[in-house]
């Protein structure tokens, strides 16, 4: 059976994309935590379709099989320190800025919806 | 009398001989921060008490308590994504509206060591994210030149005024240098590392370092100085080796061989008055006999775009702490994953919104490889680009942004606006974020809003940069009275 090819190219064939899909779009902001209101989502879309129009050239044509990713400008090792015992940040401190705390915790809602 | 006209140094010393004494540095300060406050929007918070109390500390210092008072009595701002525990540290962001840090960032007090004063913190872009000017939650600093135009940041506006002598600010894709070029202040980026990041809130780990911005090139070395260096409490920074001197002297200025962009002119939305003011310092330039060679980076001009797909995947993962549990707002919610979603949809801007939906989706597993992945590899390209110019190159030259300051009230449908993700106005600076490397802005001054120019220079490497900007600014004359409300 022939498929059709439509705007939305499926990831196989490279990057191609040219509207982002609605699912991929909330998806994307419950991954955030985020809802966004109707306004949001439809100028975020036509952002998205402004970015990878612009994107195609860049990211389509150069050669990238044999580059290296840059992750950091510079060249990190872990550090380690004594083993002297040290104060943590004091209970009170840490609770200071909690927008609920009772008995030197953190009050949430409960987890599980009923 | 004011004392705006003198370095840092100068002022110090006249301190240091009791010319000028502490009740006229705390009334021209507060002054200064509220004049700037009710006319620009610049400040968050500022505490006149605090003012007060820190310009007696400076006064009752002696020479045996150890301070080394080489910004003594120099008035600072600072940006309001850098801790501070005695006022509020929001990221003008009402996610973070009420948070107190437990501490002070380590560039803080390394300024208090140095006899600096803190004057407020600085309005700014939510979370620093660009430099629009439009998504603070307490309104928008207007430019001081034309309040109908954004400033940037209000560190940039707090030295353009004269409320601050010397600011601190962050820099990720280059907002820094474009706050500076919108405001025509000097602006220092340094070599990432150069200065701890020990209580920055920042959203783009790989990119984003902490940057100086002053009225004069001396200014800003000196506070680089005060500043730079190792800080057992953030691995990743750079030892400074020890300097000649602490000041600069007008007899430093030179410049190095200049690499400029042969396509400068074809930055996307670049402003004819922008070129010419282009072109016109580097005829001067060349007047003056600098040596200037045009030179092909095939991939700078993707820096911009690239800079934006690290910093929103980075972001998304920066930001995934403010989840209402521990500090910040918190939005109601019958149970846990409703209070995330309420809490993060209220306390968040509909623009910071919309850059962690996208870097969520370029994370995800069918953008991953073909954008974020992608990226991180043309950086490289850019990266190598850079450091090939430069090793024939004492420094790369270009605008500092492609348009002056943007008009405030900007709707979905601008062409700006709709270009957002792709960060038009990081044209230029964005690629020495990729990198690493320092850059400083140089203002041009016009009858209008100014802009500026860019001076991107080899890693740790800044001082070739300041002396050339002592060049500059003898080149360069600036009429700054129009714009100073008051200040020290």
């Amino acid at each position: 059976m022939l498929q059709k090819k439509n705007a939305n190219v499926e990831r196989r064939e490279g990057v191609k994309r040219l509207r982002v899909k609605a699912e991929e779009l909330r998806n994307a902001s419950w991954e955030a935590r985020l809802e966004l209101t109707a306004e949001e989502e439809e100028e975020l879309r036509e952002q998205l379709q402004v970015f990878f129009k612009a994107t195609q050239g860049a990211l389509q044509d150069i050669d990238l099989n044999n580059v290296k990713a840059f992750y950091y400008p510079l060249a990190g090792q872990n550090v380690l320190r004594q083993d002297i015992r040290k104060p943590s940040l004091p209970l009170s401190l840490t609770l200071a800025n909690a927008p609920e705390a009772d008995d030197g915790s953190f009050v949430v809602p409960k987890i599980i919806e009923e | 009398m004011s004392f705006l006209n003198c370095s840092i140094e100068e002022l110090a010393a006249r301190i240091k001989k009791g010319e000028l004494l502490p009740e006229k540095l705390q009334k021209d300060l507060i002054q200064g921060c509220k004049k700037a406050q009710e006319e620009f929007n610049v400040f968050i918070s500022f505490d006149e008490d605090l003012i007060k109390k820190e310009v007696l500390t400076l006064f009752q210092e002696k020479p045996e308590d150890g301070k080394k008072l080489n910004l003594a009595g120099a008035s600072c701002a600072i940006a309001d994504n850098i801790a501070t525990k005695e006022l509020a540290t929001t990221c003008a962001s009402r996610m973070l509206q009420s948070y107190r840090p437990p501490f002070d960032a380590e560039v803080v007090t390394r300024l208090k060591e140095n006899g600096a004063i803190p004057v407020g913190k600085t309005n700014m872009e939510e979370f620093g994210i660009g430099s629009c000017g439009e998504s603070s939650f307490f309104q928008s600093v207007k430019n001081p030149w034309n309040k109908n135009h954004t400033a940037g940041s209000g560190a940039a506006a707090a030295v353009l005024t004269g409320a601050a002598r010397i600011a601190f600010a962050s820099d990720a894709r280059g907002e820094l240098g474009q706050s500076a070029a919108y405001c025509g202040v000097l602006a220092l980026r340094p070599t990432f590392g150069r200065i701890s990041k020990k209580g920055l809130i920042t959203y783009a780990s790989s990119l984003e370092t902490i940057g100086i911005l002053a009225r004069r090139a001396a200014d800003l070395w000196a506070a680089f100085l005060a500043v730079a260096g190792q800080d057992p409490e953030d691995v990743m920074t750079l030892l400074l080796k020890p300097q000649e001197r602490f000041y600069l002297k007008e007899s430093d200025a030179v410049l190095p061989r200049l690499a400029v962009l042969s396509d400068w002119q074809k930055a996307p939305h670049i402003e004819d008055e922008v070129c010419e003011l282009f072109s016109r310092q580097l005829q001067k330039l060349k007047a003056l006999g600098a040596e200037i060679h045009y030179v092909d980076l095939p991939h700078f001009r993707f820096a911009s775009m690239v800079a934006g797909i690290i910093a929103a995947v980075e972001a998304f993962s920066n930001l995934s702490n403010y989840d209402g549990v521990r500090f910040g707002y918190r939005g109601e919610g019958r149970h846990l994953q409703e209070m995330y979603l309420k809490t993060r949809s209220e306390g968040l801007s509909g623009k910071v919104k919309r850059f962690l939906t996208f870097g969520a989706l370029l994370s995800s597993s069918q953008y991953y490889e073909d954008y974020f992945l992608k990226a991180q590899k043309l950086r490289t390209l850019i990266v190598d680009e850079l450091a090939g110019c430069l090793q024939e190159y004492g420094a790369l030259l270009t605008p500092a942004t492609p348009f002056k300051a943007p008009k405030l009230g900007s709707f979905p449908g601008d062409p700006l606006r709709r270009e957002e993700l792709l960060d038009p106005s990081g044209y230029f600076t964005a690629a020495a974020g990729l990198a690493g490397l320092p850059a400083l802005t140089f203002p041009l001054h016009t009858d209008g809003l100014p802009c500026g120019l860019q001076l991107i220079g080899k890693k740790e490497d800044e001082l070739t940069l300041l002396k050339a900007a002592l060049l500059l600014e003898k080149e360069n004359q600036f009429a700054w009275g129009g714009v100073t409300v008051a200040g020290i």
